[in-house]
Parts: structure tokens; C-alpha cells; sequence
């Protein structure tokens, strides 16, 4: 009844957004702005280049191009997310996409509608500016190639970014809020993640497009004013920067479409089933692994953040250690607790409230629920044990790598080889934390985990730089908090670790598996008490 | 289980919590097709939550809903694609005109080119707004709103209608198209199920209704029948006399008038309540006529239904089984 997919011109919600959106006031008054915008911006460049910068016709096209890009970027990334989750979150908070859920049109139909139709006043806005891009092909005898490529980037960069912007108006439902943190995540995306990135978790890096689409523009540049891209070693394999970046976008947009397709069917849905997160994990961990594995067994291209250098220089046992170590450390530090923090944030996704289980538990016995929300409310126990299983896996993977390269041998003369430990640092936190939620709510869970997990090491380091001797009470402080466990655990297993960090260490994974415990009792004695009550209620 | 009604409306044991909170303990309703069914009840009574949760928008905690035969929990889209839902307040797009809002859902629901113009057509026209067609949504009026939405309702010839406080904001010219809108569509077979809280349309309307309380069904059925039964429970009746009515008013206290009782004076007649079935009413007017009291005319005073919600308003606030 309704029309195939592929025909996305048939799309209702396409449709209905191209006729609201595309009325010819809006679209003259932006057109008239965007084309001037664009007309400066290229103009200058090229005349400009020529004149101070000496360059051929050729390269001064090239050049302005920049500009039309980064006009395109804007649009897109900036004012099309924008719009798209202020609209959409004006569309839940007004109720409309109640009415919309009863249409037989199905989720995926509405899911492209809402991504394609949505912003569709800026895509066509940055799509007008082709001609000025033409202008600058054609002059400065860009090969097709690099044109391709770098508009399959920029557009795949958009539908993900928008999908980003679907994702928040879809879960935030609130007009002005949606809209800042749609901007909040492209900030995010493009400034703060590719900082981590440095941490160990290569590939977060490449979500941003920037550096990759500079770097192609340099490749075909005569003057190397910015750097040429590198290929991207992944375990054995060598990829170019592009299509790397382009495999791990799609990765990323069928995940969040995904999660668009649950929230259509089901309003309360959590955003993500258990296989889901699971397979996320997973993914995660391969990918951050791919990317630091090569650097690891080759040990060349190393470098170790200078703050850190600059912190350990200080440090008596650092002096025999080679600087080139230092990497594999922090990396491998900084992936035990990126490991903890996605399994964290991923249960926090999957993991049921009280009152989902307690409506799960009274409705059992009676006619099927829907069967997305019987999964949504079973535990996620399970699943955070086996993603606690997944992250020490890629831990002692890891660990091969650095104990191949002989520069590091030194590291690990001294390590204590328990895997098990850096197992329990993550495990226990993760399921106190799942727990936690299954018992009292996600946001107790989160108040209570700011101000312990949060809190505590912070008020240690503060007290430490503050002059108080870390090896004194701080350090029981910045234990005690389930975050640090597993960065902790893996210094703990380094020469370069301070002892100091042993026992509280031990204590404080101790203190995580009581807490575990003591949680599994009410859980259970819950659980009791929640079906009893459920056979009363049904007799009666 | 019981074969379920192949169509119309058919709930099982329907339960709607919010968190810890039962607003629908629990809920038996059947309603034949064809049928204009009112729910009312009092505000808060749960006749919203009962509508979103037949209309498969609300995870009821336990409960077996059929709507046009198609099983609304196991199969939702099945359900969804025979019902319609009008919500009370039902909002708007802002930035479309109201054919285009008409236009989205008819392609929604699979019909595009001449087919959707013209059912559109046919919907403006059922609820009067055809000369509205090119207003923005936005500029509409309250009822218009109203209008359009039950438009949209209509588009696909929803086998069931849910519809939350339709009347609300229309005037009386527009009740009455309204009206209009909804027996012809009852007509042709639709279950129409209705809450509102504008009594004397529902009594209008509706072929059947039922009283809603605190979640609980008190009573459901014809409405005549319904507002009989429900006035039969505290009956009045009125006395007219040629004598005095002070004697007749002390006759009414002595136990010979039982169960007659809670006389009162108004001008020259007197009320009073009266809790017996026909024949006991039959025994004292016996009993009265023997009584010399010249009386000229006994007269059964039946409850309105804004009475009978009234009562159920204020009678007390029963906390909803856990
Ligand atoms: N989202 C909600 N969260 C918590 N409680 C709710 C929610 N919606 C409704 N309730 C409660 O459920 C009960 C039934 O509400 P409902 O809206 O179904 O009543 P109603 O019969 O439609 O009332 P009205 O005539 O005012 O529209 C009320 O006590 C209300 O407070
Ligand atoms: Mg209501």
C-alpha cells in the first residue's frame, strides 16, 4: 500500500516537510544571502590567492573552493542539525508524532522522511553553492576523484550529523533544549572528541571530516600548505583516510538509525536492545584496538602527550624508563577505563528502571506484552557481565602487542600478569551500577555517582595539588571511586606505578563487590515481593 | 480465553499504570460495531488513559485489546491501520495548510494523485471546512482545529474512531455537523467511541455510554437504560396537593409513608426520596390515596445525566486497587 523505500520521492514525510519548508519567501531571502555569502567568499579567495599569494589560476581556484566548503559545512553540519531536532522535538512536545505512529507508513519510511525532509531547506541552500564548486574544478583541474570523495564525505557527514540532531529532538523533546545540544554533540563531534582521540580510541577521531577533506585538498595541491593525509594503519591492513572515515560514519548512522527505528514503534523504548549494545561494544573495541595495534608493534610513530611528559618527568622511576613507553601506558591506561565508561554508558541505555520491571513483573501470566518491551525490561546483568568480558579481552590482546615490541619489555618485567584484576575493576563498578538502576532509577544512579564516583578523585587531586601528600588519606579517596578502578589496576601493573595504590586499590574493589552483593539481596528480595503481589493482584 | 467480538471494540482486564499510580485498575468493555459509544466520567476518572491505550499509543500493564477484530496488542500496525485517534486538545502542524496537513496523512496511509485529492476533498467536506482548505493550520480557530482533526480521522475510513472530547471548542452550528459527521459514519459501520464532557450532546449522540469512576466502568449500557438504572438507585418523586402540603409533609415523616423518606417542601408540592423497587412504589400509593390527603399527582422524578456525573464526582474518592 504505501510506496517501496527506494522511491524516497513518494515519502510522505519528505514530501510534507519539502512543501512546509520550501515556501518561496524563505527560500528566496536564504538563497539571496547564502549566494552572496558564497559569490564573496570564492571571489576573494581566488583574487586574493592571485594577488598575495603569487598562485597560479589553478591553484587560486583551488583555493576558493575553502570557502564554498566550509559555507556548505556550515549549513549542513551547523543550521541543518539545528533544524532538524528543534523541528522534531517541536513535532513530540505538540504530540504530533502521536497521530504520525498511528499511520500504517512504516518506522524506516518515516525515519529517511524525517532525515531527508527535515533539514531540507539547508541541503538544498548548500547544494546551490555546486555551481561555484564546478567553477573551481574546472579552473583548477581538480581530478573527478578527489571530488567524488570528498562530496561522498561531506554528505555522508550531513545525513550523520542530522541523524545526530533526530536523535537528540527525539530524546530531549524539548524545543530550545534539543536544539543546543544537537549543537553541544557538533562541537563534540569536531572539537573535543578528536582531542580524546589521542587517549587510545583512534577512531572517535575520525568523525570529524575537516582534516581528512583539507588533506585531500592538499594532495592534489601544488603548495603543501597543510599536510597531505595518511593512510590509516588498521591491524595489518593499510587504509586510505577517506574511506576509513567514511566506513566508520555509515557504522555510526546505521546505529543511530536503529535507534530512530525503536523509538517510532515505541515511544518509551530504550534507545537500544541488548544485542545492540552489545554489538556496539565490540565494535568500539576492535576498531580503538585496529588503530593502536600497529603503533604498538612498531613502536615509530609514538608520541606521548606532553602534559603527561611533563607530569612524569618528575617521577624518580620514570628516569630509567625509555619516553617512547610512555605511549603504550597511557594508551593502555586510558583503554581499561574507556572500556568501563562505554559498558557504562551503554547499560545505562539497556538497563531497566524499578517501575518497568515492577510493570513487567505484574503483567506477566496475562496476554503477551509487546515483546520490545518484555526485552527492554528483562535485566542487563547479563549483557554488562559480557561486556566487562569484552573489554578485558581487548585488554589482554592488547597487552600481547605491547610484550611483542621488545622496546617495551622493561614495562612489563615488573608487571604482576594478573588479568584478572583489570576483569574485576571493570566488572564490579558496571554491575553496581546496573544494579543500581534496576533498583532505585537511572537518575539516583546518576546523583549517586556524581557525588562518590565524580567527587571523590576530584576532591583528592584537588587536595593533592593543594599540598596535601597524596600518599596520605587522598589516595584512599581517589580509590574509593569505581571510575578509577581500572586506570589504577593497570598502573598497578607497571614499574612506574606508585606502590601507594595497592591497598586502596584492593579495598575499594572489595568495597564494589560487597556493594554488588548487597544490591543482588534487594534485587532479588524485590523481585520476590513484586511477583507475590502479582498473583494477589490477579486472584483478586 | 473467550473468542473475541470480530469487530467494534472488545477490552479485557485492561489495566494503565503511570509509575506507581493506577489511574485503570481494571477494565471490561464491549461495544458492538456501529455503536456510538460516551465514556464519561468525572475529570481524572481515566478516560484519557483508557483512549491512548486502545489506541496501542500507551503500554497498558496487562490487558487484551481488539478493535476491528485485529488484536491491538500483539498486533499493533494491524490495529493502527483500522483505528483512528483524536486526542483531546489534538495539535497541529504550524507550518502546513490545512489540505496539506490532510495531504501528508492520505499519503501516509498510501493514497496519492487523484484518489488522495479527492478523499481529501470529501473529508473538508464532512466536517464543513472546505472554504478553510489554503488556511494555515495556525490561523485556524479553536473548533476548526477540532474539525480538521476529525477530518484526518476520516481519511482512511477507520473502522473504529476514538475520539477524546471532540465537542470540545465547537459551536453550536459545528456540534451539530459534528453530530452529523458521526452517525453517518456510525452508519456505514464504524464503532465510534466518544468521551466529552458537554452531557446533553452526549446524551444526543451516543446510542450507548458508560460511567467511568476513578477507573472502574460503574455502569454501561443503552444510554436510556443507563440513566434509568442510574436514577432508579436514588430515586424522587414529587407530590402535588389541593389540601395542605404541611399535612402532607408530616404525613411523609410518619413510618406509614416508609420508604419514602427526606421530604422536603417546594412551594405547593413536595419531594422526597424514595429507595423501593415498582411494587413498593405501587404500596404507597396505595397507602397515600388512603390517607385522604388530596393529592392530585404523583410524578417519578428521573435524574439528568449532568446529576448522575455529578454524583459520580463527588462520591467518595476510593483509592485504586494496588
Ligand atoms: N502522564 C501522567 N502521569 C501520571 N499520572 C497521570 C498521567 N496522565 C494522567 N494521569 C493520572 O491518571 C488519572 C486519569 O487521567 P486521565 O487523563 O485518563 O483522566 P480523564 O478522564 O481523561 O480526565 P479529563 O476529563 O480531565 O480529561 C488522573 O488521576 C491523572 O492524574
Ligand atoms: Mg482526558
Amino acid at each position: 500500500m504505501n510506496p517501496p523505500l527506494h522511491k524516497f520521492w513518494l515519502n510522505p514525510f519528505l514530501r510534507r516537510y519539502a512543501v512546509a519548508r520550501l515556501r518561496w519567501q524563505p527560500v528566496l531571502i536564504w538563497g539571496m544571502v547564502v549566494q552572496s555569502l558564497a559569490a564573496f567568499g570564492w571571489l576573494a579567495a581566488f583574487h586574493g590567492s592571485r594577488l598575495f599569494g603569487q598562485s597560479s589560476a589553478a591553484e587560486a581556484a583551488l583555493r576558493a573552493w575553502v570557502p564554498i566548503l566550509f559555507l556548505q559545512g556550515l549549513l549542513l553540519f551547523v543550521k541543518g542539525t539545528f533544524s532538524v531536532a528543534v523541528g522534531v522535538a517541536r513535532e513530540h512536545a505538540e504530540g504530533l508524532s502521536d497521530a504520525q505512529r498511528l499511520t500504517p507508513l512504516p518506522p524506516g519510511h518515516k525515519v529517511l522522511g524525517s532525515l531527508l525532509g527535515l533539514p531540507i531547506l539547508d541541503s538544498l541552500l548548500a547544494a546551490s553553492l555546486l555551481p561555484w564548486t564546478l567553477a573551481s574544478v574546472l579552473l583548477g583541474h581538480i581530478p573527478l576523484e578527489t571530488v567524488i570523495r570528498i562530496h561522498l564525505l561531506l554528505g555522508t557527514s550531513a545525513v550523520l550529523h542530522h541523524a545526530i540532531g533526530l536523535v537528540s529532538g527525539t530524546v530531549i523533546r524539548q524545543k530550545i533544549a534539543a536544539g543546543t545540544v544537537s549543537q553541544l554533540l557538533v562541537i563534540l563531534l569536531h572539537v573535543i572528541i578528536p582531542l580524546f582521540s589521542k587517549f587510545g580510541v583512534g577512531t572517535l577521531g575520525h568523525l570529524g571530516i575537516e582534516t581528512t577533506i583539507a588533506g585531500e585538498l592538499s594532495n592534489v595541491s601544488q603548495s603543501a600548505y597543510l599536510k597531505k593525509n595518511l593512510d590509516v594503519a588498521f591491524f595489518h591492513l593499510n587504509l586510505s583516510a577517506a574511506g576509513y572515515q567514511w566506513v566508520a560514519m555509515v557504522l555510526l548512522l546505521a546505529l543511530l538509525v536503529l535507534v530512530l527505528r525503536r523509538r517510532w514503534i515505541r515511544a518509551e523504548a530504550h534507545l537500544l536492545s541488548k544485542p545492540l549494545a552489545l554489538l556496539c561494544m565490540l565494535a568500539l573495541l576492535v576498531s580503538s584496538l585496529g588503530e593502536l595495534t600497529p603503533d604498538l608493534r612498531s613502536g615509530v610513530s609514538l608520541k606521548p602527550p606532553k602534559f603527561l611528559l611533563r607530569q612524569l618527568e618528575n617521577a624518580p622511576v620514570l628516569l630509567q624508563t625509555s619516553q617512547q613507553a610512555l605511549f603504550p601506558v597511557t594508551a593502555m591506561v586510558a583503554f581499561g577505563s574507556i572500556g568501563l565508561y562505554m559498558a557504562l554508558l551503554l547499560s545505562t541505555c539497556i538497563a531497566p528502571g524499578p517501575l518497568e520491571i515492577a510493570r513487567a513483573t505484574q503483567s506477566r501470566g496475562f496476554a503477551a506484552p509487546h515483546p520490545d518491551s518484555a526485552a527492554d525490561a528483562r535485566s542487563s546483568l547479563p549483557a554488562c557481565v559480557a561486556m566487562a568480558g569484552m573489554a578485558h579481552g581487548a585488554w589482554l590482546f592488547l597487552i600481547e602487542q605491547v610484550k611483542a615490541n621488545p622496546v617495551f619489555q622493561i614495562l612489563l618485567s615488573a608487571a604482576p600478569n594478573q588479568p584478572a584484576w583489570i576483569l574485576l575493576a571493570i566488572l564490579f563498578p558496571l554491575l553496581s551500577w546496573s544494579m543500581l538502576i534496576e533498583l532505585r532509577g537511572r537518575k539516583f544512579a546518576v546523583l549517586l555517582m556524581l557525588s562518590l564516583w565524580l567527587a571523590a578523585p576530584m576532591t583528592a587531586t584537588v587536595c593533592s595539588l593543594a599540598g596535601v601528600p597524596f600518599d596520605s588519606w587522598p589516595r584512599w579517596l581517589f580509590a574509593s571511586s569505581g571510575l578509577a578502578l581500572p586506570s589504577i589496576a593497570l598502573i598497578n601493573s607497571f614499574k612506574l606505578a606508585p606502590t601507594s595504590l595497592h591497598l586502596p586499590w584492593l579495598v575499594s574493589t572489595g568495597f564494589h563487590a560487597g556493594l554488588c552483593i548487597v544490591l543482588g539481596i534487594l534485587i532479588l528480595a524485590r523481585n520476590r515481593r513484586l511477583k507475590t503481589s502479582a498473583i494477589g493482584s490477579s486472584r483478586s | 480465553m473467550s473468542v473475541p467480538a470480530p469487530h467494534g471494540v472488545w477490552v479485557r482486564n485492561l489495566r494503565v499504570d503511570y509509575g506507581p499510580f493506577t489511574a485503570v485498575p481494571h477494565l471490561d468493555l464491549t461495544i458492538p460495531p456501529g455503536e456510538i459509544y460516551g465514556l464519561i466520567g468525572p475529570n481524572g476518572a481515566g478516560k484519557t488513559s483508557t483512549f491512548r491505550a486502545l489506541a496501542t499509543l500507551l503500554d497498558p500493564v496487562h490487558g487484551e485489546i481488539f478493535l476491528g477484530g485485529r488484536d491491538a496488542r500483539h498486533d499493533p500496525e494491524a490495529a493502527r491501520a483500522v483505528l483512528a485517534y483524536m486526542p483531546d486538545l489534538a495539535p497541529l502542524p504550524e507550518d502546513l495548510r490545512a489540505a496539506e496537513y490532510l495531504r501528508f496523512f492520505a499519503e501516509s496511509h498510501g493514497l496519492y494523485g487523484p484518489a488522495r485529492d479527492q478523499r481529501v476533498a470529501a473529508c473538508l467536506e464532512a466536517v464543513d471546512l472546505t472554504g478553510r482548505q489554503h488556511v494555515f493550520c495556525r490561523a485556524l480557530s479553536l473548533g476548526m482545529r477540532q474539525r480538521l482533526n476529525l477530518a484526518r480521522c476520516l481519511l482512511h475510513r477507520p473502522k473504529v474512531l476514538i475520539l477524546d472530547e471532540p465537542a470540545s471548542g465547537m459551536d453550536v452550528a459545528a456540534r451539530a455537523s459534528l453530530k452529523e459527521a458521526l452517525r453517518a459514519q456510525a452508519a456505514s459501520g464504524t464503532t465510534i467511541i466518544l468521551s466529552s464532557h458537554i452531557l446533553p450532546e452526549v446524551q444526543d449522540i451516543c446510542s450507548s455510554i458508560g460511567l467511568l469512576q476513578n477507573g472502574r466502568l460503574v455502569d454501561s449500557g443503552e444510554t436510556r437504560e443507563v440513566l434509568l438504572r442510574q436514577s432508579h438507585a436514588k430515586k424522587r418523586l414529587r407530590i402535588r396537593t389541593a389540601g395542605s402540603p404541611e399535612n402532607l409533609l408530616s404525613w411523609l415523616y410518619s413510618p406509614d409513608a416508609l420508604p419514602a423518606h427526606a421530604p422536603v417542601l417546594r412551594g405547593d408540592t413536595v419531594e422526597c426520596q424514595f429507595a423501593g423497587d415498582t411494587e413498593a412504589q405501587a404500596r404507597f400509593f396505595t397507602r397515600l390515596a388512603g390517607a385522604n390527603l388530596a393529592v392530585v399527582s404523583l410524578e417519578e422524578i428521573h435524574s439528568s445525566i449532568e446529576e448522575v456525573v455529578l454524583r459520580l464526582a463527588s462520591a467518595p474518592h476510593e483509592p485504586a486497587a494496588p
